[in-house]
């Protein structure tokens, strides 16, 4: 269907909301009697839909990659559920399920002791590329290349992307992310750098600034100065204090 | 960094922070739903992401600029009329179907028609073919609601004006790659 140039140009003042209401009210009286134009407008909806609906499905996919570098939240039990002789069998069982665990955790914990490289490894997880992926084609220019990068996990070269971006304009997600990509890539004192900068220079992003950093510490060996960290964070409410609280007492 | 700091961040496109909040409720907010509503820690996901999402939609758009309460108590606010919404809709409490509700959600008109499924697939197909820049400069136009200023800043693109004309360069394309495969599953079809 050939689509008339001056029904094109009312459909994208409508959508791009250049219509006053006065427009918009005589815009959909012609739409009454006008078939071509309500089909062009049903078009032209349903297009911008598919816009809008694949930008949200990539916007839920980081939101689910982040939720798996998150600590499990435990189902809760519903005690209506339970009838008294499951309970007691229930109970019997969980004791079992405990005592063998505490005699192999007697057994295993032992020889072991968790140096703080083991726990860096334990406990770095890069934190999720929140920009999505730029592989769809086309061209692809040097901030998608970096993201891009980032999420391939090619951390030396998102390492050299995410600086030239902070030379050109300074901007605290970039610098976060630019910090994970030097601790995933090895270069440790440059990250350290990073989130030091990160939390004495800009308003955002402290806490996950302040997490990463006492990883960074935790790698190299400076538990004193991770355990700072980590004390500051277990003391306060946010989403770093359960794993902080948890790191800190496998550090003591 | 106090709430209103950080809707202003996420306004101008800041996805760290949008993760930050994500993370900062997601406890508090999962172990409200399960309790609240009986459900299991992994439908209360899938409701929590929708949560974020329309909170990152009102932000966007202008809807939410300052709070007058907090961040938390608007993410609980939302999840209670999702929940509420989405068994009216079923008319019983299941889990929440994310694709159905983002597709429903969107679709902000007062008169909204059904939208036929091979049709939106033959529309995402188009998209798909549309490749980048146009596909990216649309998204932020529509989706992430940007000004022409913002997009031309962000695709380098000489000023405002440049980038409006890209964008419905970029819309006509879309259209006409659509009304190919439109013919091309037509004939498909009869044959």
């Amino acid at each position: 269907m050939k689509d008339s140039l001056q029904n094109i140009e009312l459909i994208e003042r409508y959508f791009d909301n250049e219509m006053s209401e006065e427009e918009k009210v005589r815009f959909h009286e012609s739409m009454k009697s006008d078939l071509e134009l309500k089909h062009l407008f049903d078009r032209e909806k349903l297009l911008i839909n598919t816009v809008k609906f694949g930008a949200a499905k990539k916007t839920l996919e980081f939101l689910k990659d982040l939720d798996q570098s998150l600590p499990q939240v435990e189902e809760q039990s519903n005690k209506s559920r339970f009838m008294f002789a499951e309970k007691w069998s229930y109970y019997v069982a969980a004791a079992a399920v405990i005592g063998i665990l505490v005699a192999a955790g007697v057994f295993l914990m032992k020889p072991i002791s968790a140096t703080p490289e083991n726990l860096y490894a334990e406990y770095f997880e890069p934190f999720p590329n929140p920009f999505g992926s730029a592989k769809r084609g086309g061209t692809v220019d040097a901030k998608a290349e970096a993201f891009q990068a980032y999420e391939n996990k090619d951390f030396e070269k998102a390492s050299l992307l995410f600086s030239d971006m902070l030379k050109k304009e300074s901007d605290p997600g970039v610098l976060f992310l630019l910090g994970n990509a030097n601790l995933a890539a090895g270069k440790t004192n440059e990250a350290k750098a990073n989130f030091t900068n990160l939390i004495n220079n800009f308003d955002d992003l402290d806490t996950q600034a302040k997490w990463y950093l006492s990883l960074c510490y935790l790698r190299e060996g400076e538990i004193e100065s991770a355990r700072e960290v980590l004390v500051e964070l277990s003391e306060s409410e946010n989403p770093y204090a359960t794993k902080a609280r948890e790191l800190l007492e496998k550090v003591n | 960094m106090s709430d209103n700091h950080i809707i202003e961040q996420i306004r101008r496109g800041g996805q760290v922070e949008l993760g930050f909040v994500y993370e900062q409720y997601r406890s508090e907010f999962l172990h409200w739903i399960t309790r609240e509503y009986q459900c299991s820690v992994e439908d209360g996901k899938d409701i929590y992401q929708i949560v974020i999402l329309i909170f990152h939609d009102n932000v966007k758009s202008g809807k939410l600029v300052h709070l007058v309460s907090s961040i938390k108590t608007y993410l609980f606010g939302i999840g209670k009329n999702v929940v509420k919404e989405n068994m009216r809709k079923a008319r019983r409490q299941t889990p929440i179907n994310q694709e159905k509700w983002l597709k429903e959600y969107l679709i902000d008109d007062a008169e909204p028609a059904p939208i036929e499924e091979d049709v939106f697939a033959t529309a995402k197909k188009a998209l798909e073919k549309l490749g980048q820049p146009c596909q990216k400069l649309i998204e932020l136009f529509y989706y992430e609601k940007k000004s022409m200023e913002e997009i031309s800043s962000i695709l380098n693109y000489k000023n405002a004006e440049t980038a409006k004309n890209q964008k419905c360069k970029c819309m006509a394309r879309l259209r006409k790659i659509f009304e190919q495969e439109m013919t091309n599953t037509t004939i498909t079809t009869i044959s």
